[in-house]
């Protein structure tokens, strides 16, 4: 029993500290504009966009993306800050939702591999939580292109699903005109970071 | 290459050679030559030449006014610094002149040098391969490659006082140029049942560029034991060298250009034949 729960240890340690390691957010500057992660697919748990002339970034504070899916579609969203540093609450919610094919657990994401979406069809929507304000925006055009995925195996084990792929949205919020341009996003999801809705 | 080394192979037996012809001519009054066996050594900071399968792990993140906000503003290299570590042991026979206050010294070295590559977290991540959607990463703790060198010293060293004390400081400039011999890297794994992919990252690791490097420093230290004319009295060298530098690029697998670098340098020096102590003519 006690050789048990030693050996469980270990094991929980080694897994959590691997895990710790790739849930860090790594920031490589992209060349050409050295406020925006450069696009990877490495699983760095990074992203970055332009948002109007400010920039919408992953944080290391904040888990930077989650995935649930729920109602026949996949709600995908990335969590990050504003880089205002005028505003009291700089914390930024970016939520792409799309009707998507039976999720079970976070290793099927992997079916997402080069699929581009179209966000201008009502069944696609955009929701952005910013400034403790919640808005599915209008929007004008926009694509959400998952360029590639990856199963992730740390020392011959399965650990995540590696997800790459860039986005784009033109969109109107309380009638005025935003984008939300040049996205890069590079994040890797395992258990703790999926949902399915319907299951659990 | 291998014209620079024999050249420099024979003026370094040359040295050796005239020692003992040196011992055996009896009308010389003086005999200015000291042979010498030195240990030493080093550490150098250098460029780190990341293999291109290493995922980035290192971040750092500072604050601006409050915890608010925060942004990652570092590169997210994974060390930007990589460090060499060498130790010789060496022969080294040196010739005084300006009345016995400069010596010149030259000889033979073996050179160990260890090059590794650490994480700044307890290991890093290497891409081992992609087949389909799947791809597969192994931890690893360091990967390190010893390097066996045989080098030649070539050094100049004064006294500044002119007369001989017991324990009397010197000023050296130094060089040493170094022949590979042989290398061998070991790579220490998180999950030892890992191994088995040890011989494919090997094979993966980057090319060293150059088999020849070039040592330069810059050292001051202090002789200890005073001879006596007609005794072989040994003198013993301790020195500290700064700074200590590699002028040759890439001849490292994970060390490109160094920066900078320190060491120390004893030595025992054996004069042959008659004594002649600094400041005599």
């Amino acid at each position: 029993m006690k050789n048990s729960i030693l050996i469980i240890s270990v094991l929980s340690l080694l897994f959590f500290s691997c895990s710790e390691d790739l849930d860090r957010t790594i920031f490589i500057p992209d060349e050409n504009d050295s406020s925006l992660p450069a696009y990877s697919e490495w699983g760095y748990n990074s992203f970055g966009a332009e948002f109007d002339r400010l920039y919408f970034l992953a944080s290391q504070n904040i888990v930077p993306c989650k995935i649930k899916y729920e109602n026949d579609s996949l709600y995908f969203s990335l969590h990050g800050i504003v880089n205002d540093y005028d505003l009291e609450n700089n914390r930024m919610i970016l939520e792409f939702i799309f009707p998507f094919e039976k999720i079970e657990n976070f290793t099927e994401l992997i079916k997402l591999n080069d699929l581009n979406i179209n966000l201008l069809p009502d069944y696609c929507k955009v929701v952005l939580d910013f400034d403790n304000t919640k808005t599915i925006v209008d929007v004008l055009s926009g694509k959400l292109h998952f360029k590639r995925t990856q199963l992730l195996f740390v020392d011959d084990s399965i650990n995540r699903v590696i997800i790459s792929g860039v986005f784009d949205i033109r969109f109107r919020q309380n009638g005025y005109l935003s984008n939300i341009s040049n996205g890069r996003f590079d994040v890797g999801i395992n258990h703790r970071y999926f949902l399915n809705a319907q299951i659990e | 290459m291998k014209r620079i080394f024999l050249r420099l192979v024979c003026f370094s037996l040359f040295l050796s050679v005239s020692i003992l012809f040196a011992q055996d001519e009896p009308t010389k009054k003086v005999n200015n030559f000291k042979i010498g066996f030195e240990f030493g050594m080093n550490v150098m900071e250098g460029e780190s030449i990341k293999p291109e399968q290493i995922r980035q792990n290192h971040y750092s993140t500072y604050y601006y006014n409050d915890y608010y906000y925060d942004y990652h503003t570092d590169y997210g290299l994974f060390g930007d610094l990589a460090t060499l570590k060498t130790t010789y042991l060496g022969i080294k026979p040196e010739y005084f002149v300006y009345n016995n206050r400069i010596g010149i010294a030259s000889g033979l070295r073996f050179t160990y040098a260890s090059n590794s590559l650490v994480s700044d977290r307890n290991f890093f991540l290497w891409k081992l391969k992609e087949e389909g959607m799947n791809t597969y990463y192994v931890r690893i703790n360091n990967i390190r490659q010893d390097v066996s060198l045989l080098a030649i010293p070539l050094e100049i060293r004064f006294f500044p006082n002119k007369r001989e004390l017991p324990f009397q400081h010197y000023f050296k400039i130094g060089s040493s140029f170094n022949f590979w011999i042989q290398e061998d890297s070991y790579i220490e794994f998180a999950d030892s049942k890992m191994e088995k992919y040890s011989e494919v990252i090997k094979k993966e690791l980057p090319d060293r560029k150059n088999d020849f490097s070039v040592f330069v420093y810059a050292s001051f230290g202090f002789k200890i034991g005073k001879l006596k004319e007609n005794y072989m009295i040994p003198w013993g060298n301790i020195e500290f060298q700064f700074p200590y530098m590699m002028v040759t690029k890439n001849s490292f697998t994970f060390v490109g250009q160094s920066y900078y670098g320190v060491g120390f340098q004893v030595s025992l020096q054996v004069p042959i034949g008659k004594n002649v102590p600094i400041g005599s003519k």
